[in-house]
């Protein structure tokens, strides 16, 4: 049970980072941020303001894209591998800035006002993985993922073919990270306990990406294949913490080296003959 | 008058981040890569040297292990494997070295645990101080200032005067007019990305020895040298070791008026506002 309830948060987020990298090649390092940003939201309106639960993680999604459009201007400025390392820096200044904050208990961490049976927390899961699949479908079959993949393609090109690029990368970051956010909150219902070098921590990048690339950038399939072998493999490396992650990362380097396109791409072009 | 003191400490600590950044912006000068890995073979290296310093050696005689040993791996690294995946586009690359870098942070938590490490205890003069009544110096400090200063200086008369250093200069300037020339551009990138490697590895011991460390702190140094880079120019020596004054000072000062958890915060956003206003750096150059 435990297995597929990170199996469909890991792919609402693989989902979701796929649609910044893969379709408008925009490679945030930082979804940990905004997946920072909307559980400490979602936990101060739950404990502090005292909302229940579908209000704070309302609240928590709206200031996820009041973060997104604020920081936007600022990050879009920035092109190419410039983003990617801005996105990262703007996380990591995230991360030191909540592990001091006494008003969210720097590192003590904040335990959620919430029991939630696991049923509740699993349909959730279910459904953010089912929603963040849904949209990035429908989004690469419609004209707004063609504009994405050519902005991804060449940016400047399709400013000139007449593509509003500032408004496009925005509507996209802004869906990326309020699905992003979303299934933070729905993974830290589990636990039930928040901590800043836990929800600004990388390796929700790493999950993210390595799911994406594994399964295939710019399709809908690859994150699910993706998120799939990452959650079989956590569970197998469960009691050797840093190995898991270890082997990720060789992962990720061995099939990037080998199927660029992901294993999606390889199983096309080995079906297709 | 702390003001003074922490200026100074600012700037001997910054001639520590310039060090460590330029190898960074070499790498990104010759061969168009953002090395994700810099900061975690800084890391390597200063664990390869508390291993050293484990087996009875003092600290700062590791510096002459950990340099060949990082620059062999470096090269062979780039030489045997990164090369082949230039051509293929920056993207590619990137996550190749985003993969290995996770490799490396992981392995390194898996081989040493978790427990931040210091190589200070293992000095005699890790508790001493120069004073000079004004200004109470550690000598810790005083050393990295030496030895970055050192390389520094080294490393520029190296890329002036040596047939290996002005290829490597060649080669960021202009790739195709070095192949023209009959440079072989593969085997100078290796030994730019080796040697780029190895003078951070240089820092490792010297960091080792200034501050705390664990397995996943190389990347707070990635991003350091990232900063150096945007903010120096790319390639420059001068423009890294201002760069690293400036990040230098900007953590120091910012660890004494706003705490000490909040130091490396203040050098990112020092970076983010650059990145975003003139990503080329503050002393001008190419992107």
């Amino acid at each position: 049970m435990a297995f597929s309830f990170y199996f469909f948060i890991y792919l609402a987020l693989s989902q979701m980072w796929n649609l910044l990298a893969g379709y408008a090649k925009l490679f945030s390092l930082g979804p940990q941020a905004f997946i920072g940003l909307s559980v400490y939201m979602f936990t101060v309106a739950l404990n502090y303001w005292r909302w229940i639960l579908p209000t704070s993680l309302l609240i928590a999604c709206l200031f996820a894209v009041v973060s997104a459009v604020a920081i936007s201007f600022l990050i879009f400025r920035m092109k190419g591998i410039y983003f990617a390392v801005g996105t990262l820096l703007f996380s990591e200044i995230l991360r030191i800035w909540f592990t001091t904050w006494g008003y969210t208990r720097g590192t003590y961490g904040i335990s959620l006002n919430l029991t939630l049976p696991f049923q509740y927390i699993y349909c959730l899961s279910v459904g953010v993985g089912a929603l963040s699949t849904t949209i990035i479908w429908i989004i690469s079959e419609s004209n707004f993922g063609l504009s994405l993949k050519a902005i991804g393609d060449d940016e400047d090109l399709a400013q000139h073919m007449g593509v509003h690029v500032f408004k496009y990368k925005l509507a996209c970051f802004i869906i990326s990270t309020l699905m992003t956010g979303l299934a933070g909150c729905i993974y830290y219902l589990y636990p039930s306990y928040v901590h800043p070098n836990s929800v600004f921590n990388i390796l929700w990048l790493f999950i993210a990406s390595v799911a994406t690339f594994v399964g295939g950038v710019r399709t809908v399939e690859g994150p699910i294949i993706g998120s799939f072998i990452l959650v079989l493999l956590r569970q197998w490396l469960i009691d050797y913490p840093g190995l898991g992650y270890l082997l990720f990362g060789l992962m990720l380097v061995v099939i990037v080296a080998i199927f660029p396109k992901g294993i999606i791409e390889f199983l096309r072009r080995f079906l297709r003959r | 008058m702390i003001i003074l003191n922490l200026l100074l400490l600012g700037l001997l600590l910054g001639s520590l981040y310039g060090l460590i950044g330029i190898g960074f912006s070499m790498v990104f000068a010759t061969t168009s890569i953002l090395n994700l890995m810099h900061g975690d073979m800084l890391i390597m290296s200063a664990y390869i040297a508390l291993s050293v310093v484990w087996l009875g050696v003092e600290p700062l005689m590791t510096i002459l292990v950990v340099f060949p040993a990082i620059f062999c791996l470096s090269f062979i690294l780039f030489y045997f494997f990164l090369r082949r995946y230039l051509r293929l586009g920056s993207d590619l690359i990137f996550l190749i070295v985003l993969g290995l870098s996770m490799a490396i942070e992981n392995s390194l938590q898996v081989i040493y645990g978790t427990t931040p490490r210091s190589l200070a205890p293992y000095t005699w003069y890790g508790s001493l101080g120069l004073d000079l009544k004004i200004v109470v110096l550690p000598a810790i400090y005083i050393i990295a200032f030496a030895v970055s200063l050192i390389t520094t200086l080294a490393l520029y008369w190296f890329l002036k005067n040596t047939y290996i250093g002005k290829a490597i200069r060649a080669t960021s300037n202009d790739l195709l007019g070095a192949e023209i020339v009959g440079i072989q551009s593969s085997i100078v990138m290796a030994i730019a990305f080796g040697l780029a490697s190895a003078i951070a590895a240089i820092g490792g011991p010297i960091l080792g020895l200034s501050m705390s460390f664990d397995a996943y702190s190389g990347l707070t140094f990635t991003l350091i040298s990232f900063g150096i880079l945007v903010l120096g120019g790319a390639g420059s020596i001068r423009g890294a070791f201002i760069g690293g004054e400036i990040l230098g000072l900007a953590q120091i000062l910012s660890s004494y008026y706003l705490g000490p958890a909040y130091q490396f915060m203040m050098s990112y956003i020092v970076i983010l506002i650059v990145l975003a206003v003139k990503p080329t750096g503050l002393l001008g150059g190419r992107v």
